[in-house]
């Protein structure tokens, strides 16, 4: 994009290097951008792709590892160097000249609305009582939640509180308003609202900066900037906003591919006659409907859930932040209860069972594996493994060692089974995450966004793992907002706003495929 | 909106306070039980230190007291004639039994008596009911044997005679008397006119002459000076000279014991505040940690670092602010109270109830300085957090930091379970945190201990003081009796197995180059007795073959300079001419008020000396039953059996009433540091109750984690519940090893103030063990409330966290 203004920020040779117990990690790899004023502007890509990373730059939230980040006032053409500036100087700088909205709002729980918009006037020095608070209501009627500027947040819906997030953004009168995920935990018509009140701020001469991994929200960008593991590239789009090409597009080694690809061995692990399951019905959800009572009012997440899983599927169920694929997934493993209707596994209703019952049998029936991998701290890789086996007390005390050894070397972890999850890279903490969901040997296994923080490589990993279990005849049930998963599942579910919209089988898979290394780079696809 | 409202950060604040009330309440609640201990004991302190001056110099003490024998008021006036002197008076000093049940027990009482009550100008009494001037034919009781013997005003009392008939006297009022010295263990006076101890049989003349100096009262060598020309005065009226006392007009006798064991508390009530601060410090860096979001919203929209610290700042003024509104009306009620209480112990009127500025003042400064000293380096560091930190989701996880052995602890041992591992492993997890945590609980632990110890060290001081006390019942006579005699009557009684005649001597050390001697009372028994072991610190008991062989207690070594084993000191025995005794051996005896020198001597050569061979004046009785019920049946047929028989008999007691006194005294103190230990304890159980429950707050996650892997309510109960006793369980190890320097310290402040000297240290396992149950029982207590709320948490809210 060509443009005679001076850009607002320019980012010239950009790198984040994290440091982890695993080694280092580049989130952010020579990023050049320039940003100019009035522009809106939308940077995509998958969880753990380096988007969030990029905004803390531009906001100054976090410390470059090398590079330059300068920002121009345009009123003047004063320059700030933002990586420069101490924590001080840049709780400055942001207050006058940036507005930051995050996808989980951020609001200060104990305080009214009006009180969280008015906030930063008073760090910023420009808190006067009357004319601050008038401001405050006006903002929130113009994002249109004045009416409830005396409530706190806990008594407002999640688009509410987003539109007073935005309220708060624009009190200081920023020149930019820098959005992480504003629209991903909402439903599809409060997004759209929230995405118009950006626009609107653009058409007023504001500039924003926003995050989303929506793909669909591409062409009402003025310009997209895509992130591939920390390379930054500028895709063309097609008429429908579809990613037709990009520069800078990341490759992997051909090497690092093969290795990806290491065959894993289940067979000592596995006692299931898989064969016998395989077309009995796993998981069954009739009429099922979840409806949540808060001071906000009531939310129906499911609207009347009818699926049936089978033994040794391998189900994708997608769909966007907020579409209640969470609140589904509580419902199959007896997390939470339906508000009505009946889920069955193995023929029998979960919920006729205690709380302590169902975890019972929860740990011997079902292996969890969390996005964030939730493995204890406190214990090393082989004690977290032997952990479920404890609590439900499967297998006996003198095997569960051997057996701990023998599942983290399926999953390639044989040279850490004595280390602390900090000391893991993220991939190797879900590969022993999965390891241990299937420490008591359960049918089912459930996996909440188990790509969502990896890498590509790493997600790949996990995939063939997934693929292999579903071959020995586990159910496998992956939770994701990344649709190109669904290419190397059975099935996949869409949900969107608590509905099931769309149910596809992949009639040539019989058993899943496992990646193969020409398909690599589509896994990230958006 | 007409009111005012404040700026918003402000509003925060004051949110923070209110809304999160179960914390706010247990912060206030940690620096106030430090402030109120400390401000209280100041309190306390203060009070004392006034009024019992006060109280001490309106009664118009005497400066100089005699006992002497007999003299009339011609005596008196001319001794009120010499230099120095402004005011003199003579008085009778005797021992009367009276009983308030019809006789059917009878209590010992000193009685003085005095000519005119209203005349009398020194040791004022202070009346607390009816009159203060008993007429002919009545009697005026001190207060604190009101409630003892549970008479009032107007009662009946039988007093006893020489002859064993009784007379009937009115209780007419109660008074306090701040010239009997000893606290509460001095023996309680009663007070009767001079007609009315002629009634009684008594000798009217005066045996105790007390005085006023009429120069500086509050200079001691002034004081003494006067004193030594009435001594040369009185003796070379030939006078025997029984005790000698001399005090200023401003010091009370007890005022240094008394603020000696404030000052031990007050010791312990600044412990207290140091545990309790680092209550605070946990609490408020957890609450910071649980901050830690919003502090990086806040500077997200531009808050600077001090804008945040001052708010944080705030916060703490206000739980400071909060803590001071509780503790100091309380502590100045509680300190009011305990001065009350320990100045009716030594018959001192306090002024009423007042707030003590000193104590406020300290207390503001106190509650002020801790928490913010406690929650600075939170604070800061809280505030300069960087805005990556605080809205990562990293909060809680300690990821980065280095590996130490303790994350490995147990991994060794194969049998022990994962939960277990994981409840031993959360213990050493957040370290900072547990080194608080196990101070506080250490600490009160060890205290609790030390108390036990310096318990059992008392109780063993109790039974040396038993010891000079063996038989089951003493019985002291006005005068000596033959011995057959009244060995004939008590053999009467049923259960009587031995009865051993003692003989009392008053005599003087004269000490080489002074005019003034050391009075000594001379304890006689018979050499072979098995009715007294005193613990012989140096040399041995006697033996019937010694002369003029004295074993004697300690406090002579402190008396007369350069006295020791061995030594030959030159001694008058009731008055009699100086003759050279033989130290053989020195005892240990504590006396409370460092007075009398005692010492014991063979009763066949002081029988001699005194021409009372085959007499006593104290019969150590030994039944066959030595329990406490059966020595007071003895005790009262014993005084009813001399009483018929026409003995003059001064006191009948029971052994274990001797020790009952002395342990009554000490109970009281005991019972003050038993509250201190267990106030100490309930600061150390907040404090773990507190870091149990932020332990589970920010294992929220892994919690639910547990649960999605199968672990059912008892197990997540029981994870954290063993992370509690662990904690426990190391505090008591801990306690137990400082316990032992404590103990020393504790009882060397107490055997110090009690008794000028120190005590020897004795170990009770009894503190050990109750405290290990009572740590472990508190842990559990501590633990069983956050555990229930782990054990409620549910997956979903979990999830909700991602």
């Amino acid at each position: 994009m060509s443009n005679t203004k001076k850009p607002l920020f320019k980012l010239s040779d950009v790198t984040k290097i994290y440091t982890t117990g695993a080694g280092d990690f580049t989130a952010l790899d020579r990023v050049n951008i320039d940003i100019y004023p009035g522009e809106f502007v939308g940077i995509i890509g998958k969880s753990g792709a380096g988007k969030s990373t990029l905004l803390n730059m531009i906001s100054g939230v976090s410390r470059i590892s090398s590079g330059e980040v300068t920002y121009t006032d345009p009123a003047n053409g004063n320059q700030d160097l933002i990586h420069a500036l101490d924590q001080n100087q840049l709780a400055t700088w942001r207050g006058k000249n940036v507005g930051i909205v995050y996808q989980s709002f951020e609001l200060l729980p104990m305080l009214s609305l009006v009180d969280n918009v008015v906030l930063p006037q008073d760090f910023a020095g420009f808190f006067q009582r009357r004319k601050s608070r008038k401001k405050a209501q006006e903002l929130l009627d113009m994002v249109e939640i004045g009416e409830h500027s005396h409530k706190i947040p806990a008594h407002i819906s999640g688009g509410q509180k987003q539109r007073v997030a935005i309220a708060r953004a624009l009190v200081n009168d920023p020149q930019v308003i820098i959005a992480d995920e504003p629209t991903g935990s909402l439903d599809t018509k409060t997004s759209n609202n929230i995405f118009a009140i950006f626009e609107k701020l653009v058409a007023q001469g504001k500039t924003v900066v926003m995050v989303t991994h929506d793909v669909n929200l591409a062409n009402r960008f003025d310009r997209v900037l895509r992130i591939v593991d920390g390379v930054v590239s500028t895709p063309t789009l097609d008429h429908s906003g579809n990613i037709v090409a990009s520069s800078q597009e990341p490759q992997l080694d051909e090497d690092e591919e093969a290795a990806n690809l290491k065959e894993v061995t289940l067979e000592p692990i596995f006692q299931q006659d898989e064969g016998e399951k395989k077309k009995e019905v796993a998981i069954s959800l009739t009429d099922v409907i979840k409806t949540y009572v808060g001071p906000a009012g009531e939310f129906t997440a499911l609207k009347g859930i009818n699926l049936d899983f089978n033994y040794g599927d391998f189900v994708a169920i997608v769909g966007k932040s907020g579409s209640g694929k969470s609140t589904l997934l509580n419902m199959l493993t007896g997390i939470d209860h339906p508000s009505s209707g009946t889920v069955t596994i193995g023929g029998n209703n979960i919920y006729d069972l205690s709380e302590s019952e169902r975890a019972q049998w929860r740990g011997k029936n079902m292996g969890i594996v969390f996005q964030f991998f939730q493995l204890l701290p406190t214990l090393t890789m082989v004690e977290n493994t032997m952990l479920p086996m404890d609590y439900t007390n499967t297998f006996e005390p003198s095997e569960r060692y051997d057996r701990a050894i023998e599942l983290l070397k399926m999953v390639g972890l044989e040279n850490e089974i004595h280390k602390f999850p900090d000391s893991l890279s993220t991939g190797q903490q879900q590969s022993a995450a999965i390891a241990r969901s299937m420490a008591t040997d359960p049918s089912i296994i459930v996996a909440d966004e188990p790509t969502g923080n990896l890498d590509s490589k790493s997600a790949n990993t996990i995939i063939n793992l997934f693929n292999k279990l579903s071959a020995d005849g586990k159910t496998i049930l992956i939770v994701t907002h990344d649709p190109g998963l669904t290419r190397f599942t059975h099935r996949t579910v869409t949900l969107a706003d608590g509905l099931v919209v769309n149910q596809e089988d992949e009639p040539e898979l019989s058993v899943a495929k496992p990646v193969e290394p020409e398909e690599k780079t589509l896994v990230p696809s958006l | 909106m007409s009111t005012v409202e404040p700026r918003p950060r402000w509003r925060k604040v004051f949110l923070d306070l209110w809304e999160n009330r179960a914390r706010t309440a247990l912060v206030v609640a940690s620096i106030a039980v430090g402030v109120f201990a400390l401000g209280t004991i100041i309190t306390s302190y203060v009070i004392l230190a006034q009024d019992m001056e006060i109280s001490y110099a309106s009664s118009q003490p005497a400066n100089i007291e005699f006992n002497v024998i007999p003299f009339d008021q011609n005596f008196v006036d001319t001794i009120a004639k010499m230099d120095g002197l402004a005011y003199v008076e003579g008085r009778h000093r005797a021992t009367l039994r009276i009983s308030q049940d019809g006789g059917a027990s009878w209590q010992a009482l000193r009685v003085i008596g005095m000519e005119d009550f209203n005349d009398s100008n020194i040791f004022v009494h202070h009346t607390i009911e009816g009159t203060s001037a008993p007429g002919r034919r009545e009697i005026l009781l001190e207060n604190r044997i009101r409630q003892e013997l549970d008479i009032a005003v107007g009662d009946n009392l039988l007093v006893q005679l020489a002859n064993g008939t009784t007379r009937e006297m009115p209780a007419v009022g109660f008074v306090q008397d701040q010239g009997v010295r000893g606290g509460p263990n001095a023996e309680p006076h009663a007070y009767v006119t001079l007609d009315t101890l002629e009634w009684l049989g008594r000798d009217t003349a005066f045996n105790q002459i007390i005085a006023r100096v009429d120069g500086d009262s509050n200079d001691i060598v002034y004081i003494d000076e006067v004193a030594d020309q009435v001594e040369e005065r009185l003796k070379k009226r030939d006078d025997r000279i029984f005790r000698r006392w001399t005090g200023t007009t401003r010091e009370h006798p007890m005022e240094s014991t008394v603020l000696a064991i404030l000052g031990v508390l007050g010791a312990m009530g600044a412990l207290m505040l140091l545990l309790g601060s680092s209550l605070i410090a946990n609490t408020l860096n957890a609450l910071l940690a649980q901050h830690l979001r919003q502090i990086g919203v806040m500077k997200l929209v531009g808050a600077h670092s001090l804008q945040i610290s001052g708010m944080y700042l705030l916060l703490i003024m206000s739980f400071s602010f909060l803590a001071l509104i509780i503790s100091i009306p309380l502590s100045s009620w509680g300190g009011y109270a305990l001065a009350k209480y320990m100045a009716d112990l030594l018959a001192v009127t306090v002024q009423g109830f007042r707030v003590i500025p000193a104590s406020a003042i300290t207390q503001a400064l106190i509650a002020i300085i801790v928490p913010a000293a406690a929650g600075f380096i939170p604070v800061r560091s809280g505030s300069r957090t960087t805005v990556a930190r605080a809205i990562s989701n990293t909060v809680g996880k300690e990821g980065g930091k280095k590996e130490s052995r303790l994350d490995r602890i147990g991994e060794s041992i194969a049998w022990i379970a994962r939960p277990v591992l994981l409840s031993i492993r959360n213990t050493f997890r957040k370290r900072g945190r547990l080194a608080l945590t196990l101070f506080t609980l250490t600490m009160a632990g060890a205290i609790f201990i030390a108390v036990f110890n310096v318990r059992e060290s008392l109780d063993k001081f109790i039974d040396t003081i038993g010891d000079l006390f063996i038989a089951d019942v003493i019985v002291d006579m006005d005068r000596p009796y033959r011995t057959d005699k009244i060995t004939q009557i008590i053999s009467e009684v049923d259960g009587v197995e031995y009865i051993e005649p003692w003989l009392f001597a008053s005599a003087e050390i004269q000490i080489p180059g002074s005019e003034n001697g050391e009075a000594l009372t001379m304890l006689a028994p018979p050499a072979d007795s098995e009715l007294v072991s005193p613990r012989i610190l140096e040399g041995r008991w006697l033996n019937q073959s010694d002369k003029k062989a004295i074993v004697i207690a300690d406090l002579a070594i402190n008396r007369v300079p350069g006295l020791k084993l061995g030594d030959t000191i030159p001694v008058e025995v009731n008055g009699d001419r100086e003759e050279g005794w033989l130290i053989v051996g020195i005892f240990s005896f504590p006396d409370p008020n460092g007075e009398t020198i005692l010492g014991y001597v063979p009763y066949d050569v002081i029988a001699q000396q005194t021409g009372l061979i085959g007499q006593g004046t104290s019969f150590r009785v030994v039944t066959d039953d030595h329990s406490r019920a059966a020595q007071q049946i003895a005790t009262r047929q014993i005084n009813d059996r001399l009483d018929e028989a026409g003995f003059s008999v001064r006191n009948v007691e029971s052994g274990k009433e001797v020790t009952d006194s002395a342990a009554e005294a000490i109970g009281v103190l005991v019972t003050f540091f038993m509250t201190m230990a267990l106030l100490t304890a309930v600061v150390g159980s907040i404090g773990l109750a507190g870091t149990m429950s932020m332990n589970v707050l920010e294992r929220t996650r892994e919690i639910g984690v547990m649960r999605a892997i199968g672990a059912v309510d008892i197990e997540i109960m029981r994870t954290v519940i063993l992370e509690g006793l662990s904690i426990g369980f190391i505090s008591w190890m801990i306690g137990a090893v400082l316990s032992f320097p404590i103990s020393v310290v504790l009882l060397r402040i107490i055997s110090e103030a009690m008794i000028n000297s120190a005590m020897p240290l004795y170990f009770s396992a009894n503190g050990f063990w109750i405290w290990l149950l009572g740590v472990l029982a508190l842990a559990t207590l501590a633990s069983i409330i956050p555990a229930r709320n782990a054990a409620r948490l549910t997956i979903r809210e979990v999830l909700a966290y991602e």
